[in-house]
């Protein structure tokens, strides 16, 4: 079993399979050798946040390891399984920590979930939805805004 | 809390890339930050892999993926932004020196399809395809020698300058919305330039005239409305390397400048279907290289140059549709003529002597104008004839069995006033061994 501590100073006791799907930790445990028993700080991820984590590499641990890719194959967010899904219906910010979090601890499949996830909320939508959905000022000078519009124009909807 | 745009670019860079090629083009709108990210030349090379897997895995480009980059640049459903053009043309195309895309064949296709759901109410309704630019990305290859595209819109970048190497410009199908660049002129390579059922308006680009090196001008219009006008420009005789002159079709008009002597390589001169007025000008006798001429449908009057008696080159010489009056006993100097057609025009008098030693002819239309007296008795003597065409009022009924002898015409039509016998058409035609004709009665 590995101990890891939150920011907030949470411990938690995962085993060892379930602390690899973390490159990070992954490498923390070779470099400090199987004896350490000292709790390995994640001083960027807050409990909560862990706990979803955990959560997700939980769920994972059984999977195959991953088929070879299939280089000529095409990529796409839309590419999610049903559990991911649902593990993603979070709020804005939470699913954002995620992704940090993902980042962080080098969580290749769950930064590719959050990222996809993201992604397919942009899709589909006008710029001024997009913009509304994720609360963004538009920082641009009317000015830059036609400059833009302009070079855009024939992707554009007119 | 975080919000999207608090994310670190690490993290930010891939969500953009899972929005992915092509709705990833509206994102330049959303804010500054954004746009710098997807604006960035290393996020749209891992866009572009993204989208076309295979380029990813093959530096040495195969035809596989070079195609599929080219259906991405040209895309008429999802046309991409300059900013992503620059990009696939500075990366992949850099070492181009030919390229060639028909944008026409894909927009008719998606056409189609976008009609088809349009009609039957489905939503969203789906974006109409649009055809692609002349884009300034496309003048970003300096070692291009062939450009042929075919079926874009807008108009020629001035940045086409930049494409000092090119050799050959072929543009079909295309609706260019403005006369082409004055920079065209520094394309001193140019050899080619084509602009086939294009619209180009307005009056003949003289700029062309500094092209020294042209060897092939073709200039067709799409449509009346688009059609050059003008007159041609006597600059047009700087162009001393020109084999081959295209202007068919057309609206130009004026006299056909005596300049054109000046272009000493010419093979074809083609200017069928304009508003040229005055006489041909004596200077054609200078381009001994001549192999066709055809100035039809056009309103030349006077007579055929006796000049016309040097080009011994000779092949074809199609003058229909015109007011010429007066056909040079010159013309029997023209040992390899085959096709003469100078129907409809004002000849009038004895079918000239001339023709009578155009051993070659196999066409020959003479009908539609005045001439006079009987059929003369050497046509007969124009074994290699193969389609006659006559029609006057004023010849005596041409049946003679002498055209019996014609065993090599397939077809010889006489056309004619028959108020006599009530005829109006009279087909002759020769099988291999046999004469059949038939009369085709007005009712």
């Amino acid at each position: 079993m590995v101990k890891i501590t939150s920011s907030d100073n949470q411990e938690f006791t995962i085993s060892k399979e379930i602390a690899n799907q973390s490159v990070l930790i992954k490498n923390m445990l070779e470099d400090v050798g199987e004896s350490d028993d000292q709790p390995i700080p994640l001083p960027n991820v807050s409990g909560a946040i862990l706990q979803k984590v955990i959560e997700y590499a939980t769920m994972h641990k059984d999977d195959p390891p991953p088929a070879p890719e299939d280089e000529t194959k095409l990529k796409t967010s839309e590419d999610i399984e049903e559990r991911d899904k649902e593990f993603m219906q979070l709020d804005q910010g939470t699913m954002f920590e995620i992704i940090l979090a993902a980042n962080y601890l080098d969580m290749k499949n769950l930064l590719d979930l959050g990222c996809k996830t993201v992604a397919n909320m942009i899709k589909g939508k006008s710029v001024e939805e997009v913009r509304k959905l994720f609360n963004i000022v538009n920082d641009f000078t009317p000015e830059e805004e036609e400059q833009i519009r302009k070079e855009n124009e024939w992707c554009e909807d007119r | 809390m975080h919000a999207l745009t608090s994310l670190p670019t690490e993290v930010l860079s891939p969500i953009f890339l899972w929005v992915s090629i092509p709705e990833v083009y509206k994102c330049i709108r959303i804010c500054r930050r954004i746009k710098d990210i997807v604006t960035s030349k290393h996020f749209i090379i891992s866009a572009l892999k993204q989208s076309i897997p295979r380029l990813q895995h093959e530096p040495d480009q195969s035809t596989e993926s070079r195609s599929d980059l080219m259906k991405l640049f040209f895309s008429v459903a999802a046309p991409p932004p300059p900013w992503i053009q620059d990009v696939i043309v500075d990366v992949y195309w850099q070492d181009n020196v030919r390229l060639t895309y028909d944008v026409l064949n894909e927009y008719i296709e998606i056409m189609n399809r976008y009609e088809n759901r349009n009609t039957i109410h489905l939503r969203p309704k789906v974006k109409e395809p649009k055809k692609i630019g002349f884009t300034t990305s496309l003048c970003r290859m300096p070692n291009l020698a062939d450009l042929e595209l075919i079926g874009i819109n807008g108009h020629i970048p001035p940045d086409i300058g930049h494409l000092g190497k090119l050799e050959s410009l072929k543009l079909i199908h295309c609706d260019l919305t403005s006369p082409l660049p004055d920079e065209i002129q520094l394309l001193k390579q140019l050899r080619r330039l084509i602009l086939f059922q294009t619209t180009c308006s307005g009056p003949f680009p003289e700029v062309i005239c500094q092209l020294a090196s042209l060897r092939e001008l073709k200039f067709r219009s799409k449509s009346p409305s688009t059609f050059l006008n003008g007159t041609i420009p006597v600059s047009i005789g700087n162009l001393t390397n020109l084999e081959i002159l295209d202007l068919s079709g057309n609206n130009l008009s004026g006299s056909i400048p005596p300049e054109i002597g000046d272009l000493k390589e010419l093979m074809i001169l083609n200017l069928a279907r304009n508003n040229f007025t005055g006489e041909i000008p004596g200077e054609i006798g200078l381009l001994t290289k001549l192999k066709s001429i055809l100035l039809s449908e056009n309103e030349l009057s006077g007579p055929i140059p006796v000049q016309i008696g040097n080009l011994t080159k000779l092949s074809r010489l199609i003058l229909h549709h015109n007011r010429l009056s007066v056909m040079p006993d010159e013309m029997k100097l023209l040992p390899n003529l085959t096709h003469l057609d100078v129907s409809h025009n004002q000849f009038s008098g004895a079918i000239p002597l001339g023709t009578k030693y155009l051993s070659k002819l196999r066409v020959f239309y003479f009908g539609g104008n005045n001439f006079s007296g009987p059929i003369p008795p050497w046509f007969t003597e124009l074994l290699r004839l193969k389609e006659l065409e006559m029609c006057s009022d004023q010849y005596n009924l041409p049946v003679s069995t002498d055209f019996v002898r014609l065993v090599n015409a397939n077809e010889i039509r006489c056309y004619f006033d028959g108020s006599q016998c009530n005829v109006k058409k009279l087909i002759f035609s020769t099988g291999q061994s046999h004469l059949q004709f038939y009369i085709e009665n007005d009712n």
